[in-house]
């Protein structure tokens, strides 16, 4: 078990005054809370930041955790003789439900593992969240998903145990969505019902195609030809290829819909649609009979495309 | 320990039941004046379920829990709650239009 130096994590000094730590917990908390942050790793920083907050804001704890006095932060840590007979016994308030803290601060203030026996505590699982990436094939029909959950047993001394779900994850979610699997978070104790389990749905980057909620974007270069005199030309789609009517006079970025050739809507309330999103191409290099061909329509054409800016 | 098992995972829009107020103060922690004070506000939206009482779907779980989370983590009181959540709405929907363009801008 490694030390954890809360005055570091806080940025404060370890004579700091109780006010001093609530506004470096408040500037953190900020700029990490996950429901508000950008940050990458915010998850992680806020959780450590609560944990440190958690025992620096209270006499009795901050004070049991000076009594351990300095240790480097991440270093190799056993909590001295005789701390459970002086500690042990404090009884530490948490609020349920929250964030689940490292193994340092369960070996010191587990609460959740003295609790336990202490007639009539119980208290619910722990929410668990976890991220699942999907191509958007399998979002199209539906995909079973597994992977390893760190559940924390609540039971246990703080420890958390390794579990492998398999999750269904019905067809129809979309990028960024968030589903629940009822009682598949921490367990419960003292009869207390088990935490629920979050997926967060991410969609792995396609080469083709994007997604914004149900609708689906997929860009189709045109040549000046094509979008000048109008095509019919084939594109993919999630599951097939489809003809798409490109009329005369197009202009980039002209959006074409194609009805319900997007993602599926859950319960059988249909498909998103596909947008071709029209992009014209220039030829990177030309043949001489090419070049030619273009220099004749610049001199015959008429077609002023910045006839907004006036002049000449 | 590990435990293979395979469990559904539950989409709201699929599921008619919902959870009642009870299950939502406990999955969020929010209190009843404060639940109410949001599904008033239409910061959480509940659906009648006869006798005043109210269902929540998985939208509403998800933001109830955030606003639990919000209230907790920054020690906010009821108008400043509100206030987060309307300006963290207005975070949502300009990202997702953000979202919408980039889908229709060409890749550079």
């Amino acid at each position: 078990m490694q030390y954890k130096d809360y005055y570091e994590v806080l940025g404060v000094a370890r004579d700091a005054k109780p006010e001093q730590i609530k506004k470096a917990y408040r500037l953190l908390a900020r700029k990490y809370h996950p429901d508000v942050s950008k940050e990458s790793n915010a998850e992680e920083r806020f959780k450590e930041v609560q944990e440190a907050y958690e025992v620096l804001k209270d006499r009795d704890k901050r004070a049991a955790y000076d009594q351990l006095g300095s240790w480097r932060s991440g270093q190799e840590f056993r909590p001295p003789p005789g701390w459970e007979d002086r500690f042990g016994d404090t009884r530490f308030e948490f609020r349920p439900g929250g964030a689940s803290f490292s193994d340092f601060f369960s070996e010191l203030f587990g609460a959740r593992a003295r609790g336990n026996g202490r007639g009539g505590f119980a208290m619910r699982g722990e929410d668990v969240e976890a991220t699942v990436e999907l191509t958007i094939e399998q979002a199209l029909t539906g995909a079973e998903a597994s992977f390893q959950l760190a559940v924390p047993e609540s039971g246990a001394r703080g420890g958390a145990a390794a579990r492998t779900v398999k999750v269904r994850i019905p067809r129809g979610v979309t990028d960024g969505e968030k589903l629940r699997v009822p009682g598949k978070g921490g367990r419960g104790v003292g009869g207390a019902p088990d935490g629920d389990l979050y997926l967060r749905i991410v969609f792995r980057p396609h080469p083709l195609f994007r997604t914004s909620g149900h609708d689906v974007y997929l860009e189709v270069p045109v040549a000046p030809w094509e979008a000048a005199l109008g095509a019919d030309i084939e594109i993919p789609t999630l599951d097939a290829k489809a003809r798409l009517k490109v009329p005369a006079g197009s202009r980039a970025g002209q959006r074409l819909r194609l009805a319900g050739k997007g993602l599926p809507r859950p319960g059988a309330r249909g498909h998103g649609d596909l947008y071709a999103v029209i992009q014209v191409a220039t030829p990177q290099s030309l043949d001489e009979r090419e070049r030619s061909l273009f220099e004749e329509l610049a001199r015959v054409s008429r077609f002023e495309p910045r006839r907004r800016f006036g002049g000449s | 320990m590990t435990i293979d098992e395979t469990t559904d995972a539950w989409v709201a829009s699929l599921e008619e039941i919902g959870i009642d107020l009870a299950e939502l103060r406990y999955v969020s922690g929010l209190s009843r004046a404060s639940v109410r004070a949001l599904v008033e506000s239409g910061l959480v939206e509940a659906r009648p379920a006869g006798r005043a009482r109210w269902r929540f779907d998985l939208r509403a779980i998800e933001r109830a829990r955030i606003a639990g989370r919000l209230r907790a983590d920054f020690e906010l009181n009821e108008s400043g709650l509100l206030l987060a959540l309307t300006l963290l709405d207005r975070v949502d929907a300009l990202e997702r239009q953000l979202a919408e363009l980039r889908c229709r801008a060409p890749r550079s």
